[in-house]
């Protein structure tokens, strides 16, 4: 079974009394364990796109397949669920609670998981800080964090719910090109641990150490190739 | 998400602005203030009042001379006498009882000890028409009224000062003024009201009273009961022509005696009191208003700058409710604190008036804490309604993208 599959999809958009096309007529899937960047310029649907694959929309027709389950379908507290059990996210900005520690913010996708006992959750939560190599910053708040540091963070916290898809929207957007291929470094070992991922840039350089490549334009996948990827850890000693 | 949890999460939030969120609870805290003070002094003061007059009877009316300023003095206009009494009986249709007053006061002897005392003459009904019982020894008859007795019946506050070596007070001979009297019953207690000692009392036959002590023929005033309450105003009427007759004044002239009904002056203090209470209730309820506006306000504010928060939390799984629970549970934590403070603050300021004031009982009135709990709740609830709903109603991918 794939991670995701989806078919035909169309997402349209009123603007005043013309329809837009954001995304018209994408089909392709994902299987578990690929490290798939998705590409395009700004206008090329590819924020329709992670935003339908992070069940924060749903398509205009078409279907999405997460994880075996009918997402366009559901309703919003179905799509609230499902975004708690089923993804990580990964922001440009990080979108880390302010004056609240590494630990609190990677706890919090856990406090919406009614399963989870406050004590799973600590658990569960310094297992993913020492997993992206923060075990000794987890009582520092946000501002006492570097961006780098604060990336990971948030990777920890799109980890701790063992999601079966990490979603990453321009991860390294707001970090320089050592700290960028330094994360790049953490989701090809991600990625090596069997973590589906789809990573939504513009950079080619960034594009560049993931497995498979699928561009858009104009609303459609003009090309989708499988990549062999550069090692970021490489790249980072010849720095 | 856990109870716990979400109260953790609105606490935090809201200690995070520690000023603005005093200032947005001062509303709140004036308002409840005042429901504390104006629903504790309402209902002391209510206590104090019918427990006062319950202790006069509300089927009674007395008649006394009138008072008249002339010339810089005041002046009886009439004194009831003998006369009054026999007119009276005559007169009034629908009356039970009919009993002099004198009161004055004589300074009191046994042994070494002595005590400064106010003194009542009454008939032999005059307990029963008060009602005070005697806890020990008896009342006076009308025997002892008719034969100029000298007997006593004392209050406790005058056995405890005359006798302090645990004598029985009953069969003592005490010296009232130059006047031996003995004592023949001792009353029962009687809470302190406005200050005021009710045990501080001796009752003597009023004949004895005028002859030993006043020396005058007159009484103070003259107490009428009826034994059905209905009658009390038709009686009143009564007296009125009886005394107007009776004192030889023309139609044109008012009368010269007052003519005073206990339920009536019981109603007008309620009437004043619950003026009182309304004012407060009126500060209190515009203060909650503006306090719960105040706090509809800061909750906008804070639903405005957490918008990226709340996209976040809602892109990793929160539902609408628990966004809504969120904030609501922080207006409500903001009212209820707010309400707490209020109810302190209501507290001290009250406990210090009654501190001040002798006459002011401190009574905890439980009702009122927990009404307003109850108040803060509703408003923290109402208040925080919509700005919740906007928080829950948020796009996560707009709120996500705010800046």
């Amino acid at each position: 079974m794939n991670t995701i599959e989806i078919q035909h999809l169309q997402r349209h958009f009123t603007v005043g009394d013309e329809t837009v096309r954001a995304l018209d007529d994408v089909s392709f899937s994902i299987a578990p364990g690929e490290f798939v960047s998705i590409m395009g310029t700004s206008g090329s649907g590819k924020s329709t796109l992670l935003n339908i694959l992070g069940c924060l929309d749903t398509p205009t027709s078409g279907s999405y397949r997460l994880d075996g389950e009918d997402v366009q379908t559901m309703d919003d507290n179905q799509l609230a669920s499902i975004r708690n059990r089923k993804i990580g996210f990964v922001f440009q900005s990080y979108n880390l609670l302010p004056r609240t520690t590494a630990l609190e913010n990677v706890e919090l996708p856990l406090f919406y998981n009614r399963h989870v006992s406050p004590r799973e959750r600590t658990e569960r939560a310094k297992e993913a800080l020492r997993l992206v190599g923060l075990e000794s910053r987890m009582q520092h708040t946000s501002a006492q964090l570097s961006g780098g540091q604060q990336q990971r963070v948030a990777i920890a916290r799109a980890l701790v719910n063992d999601p079966v898809l990490i979603l990453a929207d321009e991860a390294t957007g707001n970090l320089d090109t050592r700290t960028s291929y330094e994360i790049m470094a953490l989701f090809q070992d991600l990625h090596a641990q069997g973590k589906t991922i789809a990573f939504v840039t513009h950079e080619p350089d960034i594009a560049a150490f993931t497995t498979r490549i699928i561009r858009l334009r104009d609303g459609h996948i003009v090309e989708d190739v499988p990549n062999t990827p550069i090692s970021a850890t490489q790249t980072l000693q010849a720095l | 998400m856990i109870i716990l949890d979400t109260l953790k999460l609105a606490l935090r939030a809201l200690l995070r602005n520690r000023m603005r969120t005093f200032l947005t609870m001062l509303g709140i805290i004036i308002g409840i203030s005042s429901v504390i003070i104006m629903m504790s002094l309402g209902s002391s003061l209510t206590s104090v009042m019918s427990d006062t007059f319950s202790s006069m009877g509300t089927n009674s009316i007395s008649v006394s001379g009138k008072w008249e300023r002339e010339g810089g003095y005041w002046r009886q206009l009439h004194e009831m006498d003998v006369a009054d009494i026999n007119a009276l009986r005559e007169g009034c249709s629908r009356v039970a009882l009919i009993t002099p007053v004198v009161v004055t006061s004589s300074p009191l002897v046994f042994g070494n000890n002595s005590h400064s005392g106010r003194i009542e003459g009454g008939s032999e009904e005059h307990l029963r028409i008060n009602n005070i019982a005697v806890e020990r020894g008896t009342m006076f008859d009308s025997a002892d009224v008719m034969s100029f007795a000298k007997v006593c019946v004392i209050g406790q506050t005058v056995a405890e000062h005359l006798f302090t070596d645990g004598e029985d007070p009953i069969g003592q001979t005490v010296r009232c003024g130059n006047v031996p009297v003995t004592v023949i019953g001792v009353l029962q207690h009687r809470e302190k009201k406005f200050g005021y000692d009710f045990d501080d009392l001796v009752v003597m036959p009023y004949t004895t009273v005028m002859k030993r002590f006043t020396g005058n023929d007159y009484f103070d005033y003259i107490n009428i009961i009826c034994n059905n309450p209905a009658d009390i105003d038709y009686t009143a009427i009564e007296i009125e022509q009886i005394m107007h007759i009776t004192h030889g004044l023309t139609p044109e002239e008012p009368v010269d005696v007052s003519i005073d009904i206990q339920s009536e002056t019981m109603e007008q203090l309620s009437n004043i009191l619950s003026i009182v209470v309304l004012v407060l209730s009126i500060i209190a309820g515009i203060s909650l208003l503006v306090g719960g506006i105040g706090i509809m306000n800061i909750m906008y504010v804070t639903v405005t700058e957490r918008t990226r928060e709340i996209g976040l939390r809602k892109a990793i799984g929160a539902r609408r409710s628990n966004i809504m629970l969120q904030f609501l549970t922080e207006s409500v934590v903001l009212s209820l604190t707010g309400g707490l403070l209020g109810i302190l603050f209501g507290l001290g300021i009250y406990a210090l008036a009654a501190a001040l004031i002798e006459q002011l009982p401190f009574a905890l009135n439980v009702g009122a804490i927990l009404i307003s709990f109850a108040v803060c709740t509703a408003v923290g609830l109402f208040f925080g309604w919509y700005p919740a709903r906007r928080a829950a109603d948020l796009d996560p991918i707009q709120a996500l993208r705010y800046e």
